[in-house]
């Protein structure tokens, strides 16, 4: 079954294109995580799925209603959780919660036992009622969390929920997720400019860049593009090889270049640290540093789009 | 409308929860009225006799006749001076605190010169920095010095005609003139309108003017709490995702601060009415009208700000210039007669000129409901366009 199913959305702010023909489909229960740079996209994806954002062309689904014409049905069923610290300072975490809660109508009773247990779910029972101008931000970023559960939403939107989090609370947030996927079957956008978190929480990773779907697919099958392993090279000189010349070898399986840094994709590790070796030595080239290990994400960004994903 | 209770008992709990509210909309003009009532309880409640300082260098009984004379048209301050001379730089010194606008001088031997019918000219220092009120200052006491020559030349007359002494005629003579002054051939007959009424007092003028003023202060509280959401956090963008439309989130910031306005309205006439003995009139139903009509104006102007500025400080300025133009114009800080033509003339598109008249007409000139129905009216206009502004601009909104 399909949670979401976005086709062909354009999103532009004025001459800004924020989102260029983007096709995507949430299965039902899963962890999406959509990992991009600041400015990639993402936060409109989010708005765009939350009905906070019109979009100028395309499709879009959200658990089975069709956006914009049925923002309404959609509204009942998303939970999102922004970026920004979506709560009131002034308030009580309980306040906040009652609140947040009574704008979807929920009975008192059904709320009161709503609250209690979305508070269990991210720790703060025993700060319920403090205020929030008293909480740490890995607290407050919990209870933005919490905020977004009470309606029991079929799909929650997640806009980077750890930013400037503690490790305690990180994993507190991680736990939360992991439960809600698992137990409630609960459909989560993810999104976050923090490869570890995506590797280590998602079933399925969108790579934006730009505006632009660079790659959609599980971590180990987006890993495996890459090979088993990754050679990377940093050289003393600021141009590298070039890439053309590379792409001629048959054992490397991907090459990308940055910043005087070389990193290849390959089946057979050694035979491809041979093959560098000698195109630096025919080159001239003096060696910084060489390291071979299993492909990460960060390579993956960093052959996707040619940039780290912190630039 | 699905989530208003919710929308609404936020707001309530933020604004109300705000010390700042309370003090910019209770405690500021409570200090204000009771302030400048007794600053100005001469000029407002009709006794506008300005002070003149009097150095009596003569000490004689014509000076002291001169000064006791002068008393009745202005408030006469005297000062004793043993010196000889008094020079401009004494005269300085008594107004240089801006306390006093003139001084007037009554030299040495003003009594002999008198007598010898010598001249014997009075010294009028003015304030330069207050020229203007320096000049009606020395109008009136013209008008007292020319009724003493009227006197003499009279006196003078009718003991020549008469053939008898000029100190035996003067006392007839001050009689006639007396009488003459104090009952004028063309009499003016007084007309109350409202009878038993007794003159309104300072605090009569002030606290419907000062409530009407620091109430615009509320559009901050509408302005400014819409662009907080919406800039620096994401309750916002949290509440439109639900599913309270975009118009009842809105509307829970203005009917807060609507209510916000409407109590600090009974608060400040309630203290009117209780420690100042401030008469209402019995048209507490108009009266409740007015204040309501009125203080949708404020709402209405934070809430078509807030549609169109996120800027809190542009919002502020705007505000600000707002209570201060609006009732200065309208007739809330200043009597409007104060005012120049023109300025009375664009007082009527403020709504403080609205509704102060609607307020002056049910406390202090006896009309009924039906009677201000008109001004009323026209007060509703001034509440429901920017209102109307306000929430047609959130409603057609595309994106949050």
């Amino acid at each position: 079954m399909k949670s979401v199913t976005i086709r062909g959305l354009h999103k532009s702010y004025g001459d800004q294109h924020a989102l260029r023909g983007i096709d995507l489909e949430f299965r039902e229960g899963e962890i999406f995580g959509l990992l991009g740079p600041n400015g990639a996209g993402k936060t409109t994806l989010v708005y765009i799925l939350a009905t906070l954002r019109s979009f100028d062309e395309g499709a879009v689904t959200v658990c089975s209603y069709a956006l914009p014409k049925k923002s309404q049905q959609v509204r009942e069923s998303v939970g999102i959780v922004p970026q920004e610290l979506a709560v009131y300072d002034e308030f009580t975490a309980r306040r906040n919660l009652l609140y947040f809660g009574g704008l979807y109508g929920i009975p008192s009773k059904t709320l009161k036992e709503r609250i209690a247990q979305a508070l269990q779910l991210v720790g703060l029972t025993d700060h319920a009622d403090k205020r929030v101008a008293t909480f740490s931000g890995g607290m407050k970023r919990r209870l933005n969390l919490a905020a977004g559960l009470l309606h029991r939403p079929r799909l929650l939107l997640l806009d980077e929920p750890t930013v400037g989090v503690d490790p305690q609370s990180r994993h507190r947030i991680f736990e939360a997720i992991r439960q809600l996927s698992r137990e409630v079957g609960m459909t989560i956008l993810y999104t976050t400019h923090y490869m570890e978190e995506a590797e280590d929480l998602c079933d399925r990773l969108a790579i934006l860049d730009h505006g632009t779907l660079v790659a959609c697919d599980t971590v180990p099958a987006l890993l495996r593009s890459l090979g088993p392993a990754v050679v990377r090279i940093e050289f003393e000189e600021s141009m590298p090889l070039a890439e053309s010349r590379l792409l001629a070898q048959p054992c490397f399986s991907s090459v990308s270049t940055a910043d005087g840094v070389l990193q290849v994709g390959t089946e057979q590790p050694e035979e491809a640290l041979r093959a560098l070796l000698e195109f630096a030595r025919q080159d001239g080239l003096h060696i910084r540093d060489i390291q071979v290990r299993p492909p990460s994400l960060q390579e993956l960004f960093l052959q996707l789009t040619g940039s780290d994903l912190r630039d | 409308m699905r989530g208003l209770s919710t929308v609404l008992w936020k707001d309530f709990l933020l604004l109300y929860g705000n010390p700042a509210a309370a003090v910019l909309l209770i405690v500021l003009p409570l200090i204000m009225i009771v302030f400048v009532s007794f600053a100005f309880e001469k000029l407002l409640i009709g006794d506008p006799r300005l002070d003149l300082s009097v150095v009596d260098l003569d000490d004689s009984a014509a000076s002291r006749d001169l000064t006791h004379d002068l008393d009745e048209v202005v408030s006469v301050k005297e000062h004793a001076w043993d010196q000889d001379r008094f020079t401009g730089e004494d005269a300085a010194g008594l107004f240089g605190s801006g306390r006093r606008v003139a001084v007037l001088v009554i030299p040495r031997q003003f009594e002999e010169r008198r007598a010898a019918d010598e001249p014997s000219p009075l010294q009028l220092y003015v304030d330069p920095a207050q020229r203007g009120l320096a000049s009606t200052l020395r109008s009136a006491v013209e008008n007292r010095l020319q009724s003493e020559d009227l006197l003499e030349t009279t006196t003078t007359v009718v003991a020549e005609v008469s053939g008898r002494p000029s100190e035996e005629v003067r006392p007839d003579v001050e009689a006639a003139l007396a009488e003459a002054l104090s009952d004028p051939s063309i009499p003016i007959d007084e007309q109350d309108l409202i009878e038993g009424r007794s003159l309104p007092s300072a605090f009569e003028q002030t606290v419907p003017g000062f409530t009407l003023m620091f109430s615009v202060f509320l559009a901050s509280a509408v302005a400014g709490q819409i662009a907080l959401e919406r800039r620096t956090r994401g309750t916002w963008f949290r509440t439109l995702a639900s599913p309270v439309g975009r118009p009842v989130v809105v509307l829970g910031t203005v009917l807060a601060a609507f209510s916000l306005g409407v109590l600090q309205s009974v608060i400040l006439f309630a203290i009117g009415r209780f420690a100042f003995g401030m008469e209402l009139g019995s048209e507490y139903l108009g009266l409740a009208l007015a204040i309501i009509l009125f203080q949708m104006v404020p709402a209405g102007l934070g809430l078509a700000l807030a549609g169109y500025t996120d800027n809190i400080q542009l919002q502020n300025n705007i505000i600000n210039l707002s209570v201060l133009l609006f009732a200065v114009i309208g007739g809330a800080l200043l009597p409007l007669f104060l005012l120049p033509d023109w300025m009375q003339f664009l007082s009527r598109f403020t709504p403080h000129f609205w509704a102060m008249q609607s307020l002056h007409d049910l406390m202090f000139r006896g009309r009924d409901l039906a009677d201000v129905a008109f001004k009323l009216s026209i007060l509703a206009v001034f509440a429901v366009i920017p209102l109307t502004l306000g929430f047609l601009r959130f409603q057609f909104q595309r994106d949050a």
